[in-house]
């Protein structure tokens, strides 16, 4: 497989992620809506998060596609409208490759595929908090922009961006840190540490 | 055997990098809430003598806190490996509370920032 065979696999696994995993938080976590299509916490965008720090434009890509996917399926709970859709599917992708070119010293992920031979860079937990925020107002302020511009904007847009932005990155918080709880769980219990 | 992709090593080594930030996610920090360093303290030095603490009786400590409030920071505590229980030979309704490698670790750099802060 070549390098494009490997970025199609690539965007591929991060479509199927979010077409698995967004209908489940819409079942899920349909308690915890504003308005049509914007949550109080928004789980979703951790694994945005994750799936760019994992392939880079790939994975944005990807759950960009993954978006469009259930938008015209009408599975995330929203109706479809191509004419705002198209645009609006973009801005999450572009929103989480950017945050993470801002926040993430040396980020591997910047080119195609990942780079070779260039090191791993520092991330620490900290890092990734930084990196939820900064995604959660690029991609709230995104929204509202495209919004604005294609002259769709019905909410007033001051309370659209707070819930967006409060949405996405609590929801972040939220799933990084139920994954820290199962990794130590597994690790703990692989050390024969009692996990209670 | 056929070599791994590098891309794909690249990958996993990524998936790696990312895993060790989740696990770095900051915390707050136990032993900063009220009176739960003065707990371990206490555990610990019962310990030292050759006395352990019955858990039992560290609940009952109202200097330390509420008797709940006691109970829930010694299961923190325990979770967060800085102490463990021990049973009793010759009672095994008792439980001591004593004091993990973790803890006299903590102590240790503790007291040697003391020493160099005195210096």
């Amino acid at each position: 497989m070549g390098r494009i065979g490997l970025f199609l696999l690539f965007v591929a696994i991060s479509t199927i992620a979010w077409c698995v995993v967004v209908p489940v938080f819409a079942l899920l976590f349909s308690w915890t809506e504003y308005v049509s299509g914007i949550n109080w916490l928004y789980l979703p965008h951790g694994l945005r998060m994750m799936l760019v720090l994992l392939f880079g434009l790939a994975g944005a890509l990807g759950f960009s596609i993954g978006s469009r996917v259930l938008r015209w399926a009408e599975l995330d709970g929203l109706t479809s409208n191509p004419l705002i859709d198209v645009p609006l599917g973009f801005v999450p992708g572009l929103a989480a490759y950017f945050a993470a070119l801002l926040t993430v010293r040396e980020w591997p992920g910047k080119g195609i595929l990942p780079r070779i031979g260039q090191g791993i860079p520092a991330i620490d937990g900290r890092r990734l908090i930084l990196l939820a925020f900064v995604s959660a107002i690029l991609n709230s302020g995104g929204h509202i922009a495209v919004r604005t511009v294609f002259g769709r904007e019905q909410q007033p847009i001051n309370d659209d961006f707070l819930m967006m932005l409060v949405g996405d990155f609590f929801g972040a918080l939220v799933l990084l840190y139920t994954l820290k709880r199962i990794i130590v769980f597994f690790e703990n219990r692989k050390s024969g540490v009692s996990p209670l | 055997m056929p070599k791994p992709k590098k891309e794909l090593v690249e990958l996993y080594l990524r998936f790696r990098w990312l895993l060790g930030a989740l696990k770095d996610l900051p915390e707050a920090d136990l032993l900063s809430t009220p009176n739960t360093e003065a707990l371990l303290a206490e555990i610990a030095q019962a310990w030292k003598r050759g006395e352990p603490y019955p858990m039992y009786k560290l609940l009952i400590r109202r200097d330390l806190g509420h008797i709940n409030t006691i109970r829930k920071r010694i299961t923190q505590l325990r979770e967060a490996g800085f102490v463990d229980f021990e049973g009793v030979e010759d009672d095994a309704r008792v439980k001591l509370v004593v004091p993990t490698q973790k803890a006299l670790e903590y102590f240790s750099a503790y007291a040697s920032l003391i020493r160099e802060v005195d210096k």
